[in-house]
């Protein structure tokens, strides 16, 4: 072969990569253009009066705090008023540094408890359970820093109901966030788990603790991080729920069925995408033990949360996300073309493998290649543009798809204005933004590459859509 | 170094692709923008016809006789969302006062057109408008839409005939209860509440020994709105038979009888721990002195779970009081025992 051909080679095979990952996801897309018009029917059942007839099963919330002084009482203020039959909330103070634990303290009117703390799944020390006198289905364990995954097993030790909900500190629900959730555990008995959509909150107003009004952020950076969460919840996850193949349950809220959670030894401590590690586990267990599950997605619009508006935290993030993928997916790979796998070893699991783990590394070497090779002139400017419009244009096709999905099931952002402003965080996104985190995420591999230890991956957070100052 | 024609394809048939995907991207924008000028169109049209038709609806409440324009076939959704929201809000005769202002715009016709089309949203407003009108003529209509496959419009149909029949309604709703696992027994049982509910004690009684354990978990629930007499004698016999541990759970969960307190005592023996714990947990809704040191030999318990139900139960007020359950406890020489109590009496501190 010469030289010259193994440079088109090259290059047919990085324009071939790009369409077969575009084209994978245009495919989820329309099984989940056809999933929310199904879905729209359900929506539908929302016109029916919202019964409570004491049967739904209880659920614990977990709420594993990290240091989070400046929101933790708004946010658990929030979870005291959701609307469900039944539910007790845990606040796991993993060793905050800052006055979380005295905020709650104060707010709350925290007294010690001795509970007989029962011990499923190990964890580092406890220091001490307290409980709210103003709120008898609040209580706080306090512990030594472990990380997220030790706080939330934690949680799940001292979680007396059958089902629990791990719920992030910063998350802003709805009032009927648990009884959205709960719908699929009460129409299927072998649902061992589900999650919803997680939307972005910059630019919302929220008062105590709840969401007001959908708003769009101001910096182009948040706005960016709304068309990704669309993309990822609307035909993402929902597309793959729809094969019982999801492998991911957001950490920022998700409800697990405790027993089954408990007999897969909780979270794993040693890694820092918890939530996925997890979900995948459970898809490996149940399906090589031939048990029969389901894991459900639901589409609604149920938590919003805060993303990063600095690029260092951005950064941050998208390391341990991509970090936190891998670890998902090797310690699990035994998932992957297993004979009992189904949709999630046979079509999930590689997908996720090539277009997502892997995925980041042959963008960047991607555009790498095509501008050295120019550069070189190894090849025409024609093929350099043509790639880069190929790649900008599919980029452009998967997130209109997303916003057609948006403007077709919840059309949450209602002012012409908001659709432009998310118009144009589609442009941008493409010039930049994509390439940017591509590289950050091919440091998160270089960081799993070279296995270092995971942190809590702690976020400056503004909290300004919930009317709390800067400090 | 040139570049041969394999270069020349790679360039048209990128161009191509970014073409396609540029061109297919602009399509799916403008149609965004469509379907966003048509939803606000739409809304604008709603919030007139709710401005215009709310007083009107109010007037006719307290008695008035306004004037009722016609609907036209754009405003038929708006008219009965309103209607029916109104509707939610009324009880009694007031419900069946309301009804001639839908009849008098047409409401059937527009019911009628929603039955016959595909949308789920159309059916959903038909058949509770069905419902609120209560036409015994209308409950064969209603009845179809109760084989659905989807359970909420399901729900939609079965609290329609409740509402037109609530004598007849559980004789249909029921059995397809029994075979439908999607249908959400805790709405349902919501929705049969407020049914005449007189023919669920003997259908549950001829039902439950053809069920399977899981169908009978499942089922059990429904026991909470029937009489406490039928209901009891259904858990008796439950209990009674010693079954699968997994039915012993669930009808020891709904034991609310004293009179059954020798066969949950017998159940605190058994050797599945569940069942241990539940039993545990009902003597603290129905026992009384007599099982006080049944549930003190609980907190021995190897199962944690059974320890923490027996001293939940303990220390619910009918076995004495917390200093005494404290030393009962101290007595067993167990650290366990101790802890659970100390615990169960400290979530019971206000």
């Amino acid at each position: 072969m010469s030289w010259n051909e193994a440079v088109v080679g090259a290059q047919w095979f990085f324009l071939a990569y790009f369409v077969c990952l575009n084209l994978a996801y245009l495919a989820l897309s329309v099984i989940s253009i056809r999933l929310i018009r199904r879905d729209a029917d359900a929506r539908a059942s929302l016109l029916l009066p919202r019964f409570f007839s004491g049967l739904e099963p209880p659920i614990t919330l977990i709420v594993p705090a990290y240091n989070e002084e400046p929101t933790i009482a708004g946010a658990i203020r929030s979870l005291l008023q959701l609307e469900y039959s039944s539910f007790e909330i845990i606040v796991v103070n993993d060793g905050s540094k800052d006055g979380t634990l005295d905020v709650l303290r104060r707010e709350f009117h925290l007294v010690s408890f001795p509970e007989a703390y029962r011990v499923s799944i190990r964890t580092r020390e406890i220091h001490g359970v307290h409980r709210s006198l103003e709120h008898p289905n609040l209580r706080v364990i306090d512990k030594e820093n472990g990380g997220k995954s030790d706080a939330l097993n934690a949680g799940i030790n001292a979680a007396r109901c059958p089902l629990f909900c791990a719920v992030d500190a910063d998350s802003v629900l709805q009032r009927d966030s648990l009884q959205r959730v709960v719908r699929p555990f009460l129409e299927n008995p072998a649902l061992i788990a589900c999650g919803g959509t997680i939307r972005i909150a910059n630019g919302c107003r929220v008062s105590e603790g709840f969401l007001e009004a959908v708003g769009m952020p101001r910096s182009m950076l948040a706005r960016i991080q709304v068309v990704e969460y669309l993309r990822a919840f609307l035909f993402g996850r929902l597309g793959w729920a729809s094969m019982n193949a999801m492998l991911i349950i957001s950490g920022a809220f998700g409800l697990f069925r405790r027993t089954v959670v408990i007999e897969a030894g909780g979270y794993r401590p040693d890694t820092v995408g918890e939530d996925m590690e997890l979900v995948t586990r459970l898809h490996l267990q149940h399906r090589t033990a031939r048990k029969p599950y389901r894991i459900e997605f639901v589409p609604d619009p149920i938590c919003w949360t805060e993303a990063p508006e600095a690029m260092g935290a951005l950064r941050n993030q998208r390391v341990r996300w991509q970090r936190g993928l891998l670890e998902s997916l090797s310690a699990n790979r035994r998932l992957l073309f297993h004979p009992r796998g189904g949709a999630a070893g046979w079509l999930a699991f590689p997908m996720l493998l090539v277009f997502e783990a892997i995925g980041p590394l042959v963008e960047v070497v991607g555009y790498g290649f095509m501008i050295s090779t120019f550069a070189l002139g190894w090849s025409s400017w024609q093929a350099l543009v043509a790639f880069l419009l190929a790649a900008v244009g599919m980029g452009l096709l998967l997130s209109a798809s997303a916003l057609l999905l948006e403007e077709m099931s919840f059309h949450l952002y209602r002012q012409t204005r908001h659709v432009g402003a998310l118009v144009a965080a589609i442009l941008a996104e493409n010039f930049g933004y994509r390439q940017l985190t591509a590289w950050w995420r091919v440091r998160g591999m270089i960081t799993w590459l070279l296995g270092r230890r995971g942190d809590w991956g702690e976020m400056k957070r503004s909290a300004e859509w919930q009317g709390i100052p800067r400090p | 170094m040139g570049f041969g024609a394999t270069s020349d394809r790679f360039t048209a048939v990128a161009w191509v692709v970014a073409a396609a995907t540029l061109a297919i991207s602009v399509a799916l924008a403008l149609c965004v923008l469509a379907m966003r000028w048509r939803t606000a169109a739409r809304e604008r049209a709603r919030e007139r016809f709710v401005a215009a038709w709310r007083p009107l609806m109010f007037d006719h409440l307290v008695g008035g006789k306004p004037v009722l324009p016609a609907v036209s076939p754009h405003d038929e959704e708006s008219f009965l969302l309103l209607w029916i929201q109104l509707q939610d809000g009324l009880r009694g005769e007031a419900r069946a006062g309301f009804n001639p202002i839908a009849e008098a715009v047409g409401a059937r016709r527009m019911i009628h057109r929603r039955l016959e089309g595909r949308d789920a949203l159309g059916r959903l407003l038909a058949l509770r408008t069905l419902g609120y009108l209560g036409d015994a003529a209308d409950y064969g209509e209603v009845l179809r839409y109760l084989d659905d496959p989807r359970p909420y419009l399901c729900l939609a149909a079965a609290r329609a005939l409740v509402h037109i029949d609530p004598r007849r309604a559980p004789d249909d709703i029921l059995p397809r209860l029994a075979v439908r696992v999607d249908w959400p027994i805790p709405l349902f049982s919501t929705v049969l509440a407020e049914a005449d509910v007189a023919r669920l004690p003997a259908w549950l009684r001829e039902i439950v020994p053809q069920l399977s354990v899981e169908k009978l978990v499942r089922m059990l629930p429904l026991v909470s709105i029937i009489d406490a007499g039928s209901a009891e004698d259904i858990l008796r016999d439950l209990l009674a038979a010693d079954g699968d541990p997994e039915v012993l759970c669930a009808a020891l969960k709904r034991v609310s009888s004293p009179a059954l307190a020798p066969l949950v005592r017998r159940a605190c023996e058994h050797g599945a721990w569940a069942v241990r714990t539940q039993a545990a947990a009902v003597l603290g809704r129905i026992g009384a002195l007599p099982e006080r040191d049944l549930l003190v030999r609980l907190l021995g318990d190897r199962e944690w779970w059974v320890r923490y139900r027996a001293a939940q139960a303990l220390c619910s007020g009918r076995f004495g009081a917390a200093d005494e359950i404290r030393t009962l406890a101290e007595q067993l020489k167990d650290r366990f025992a101790v802890d659970i109590i100390e615990h169960a009496i400290a979530e019971g501190r206000r």
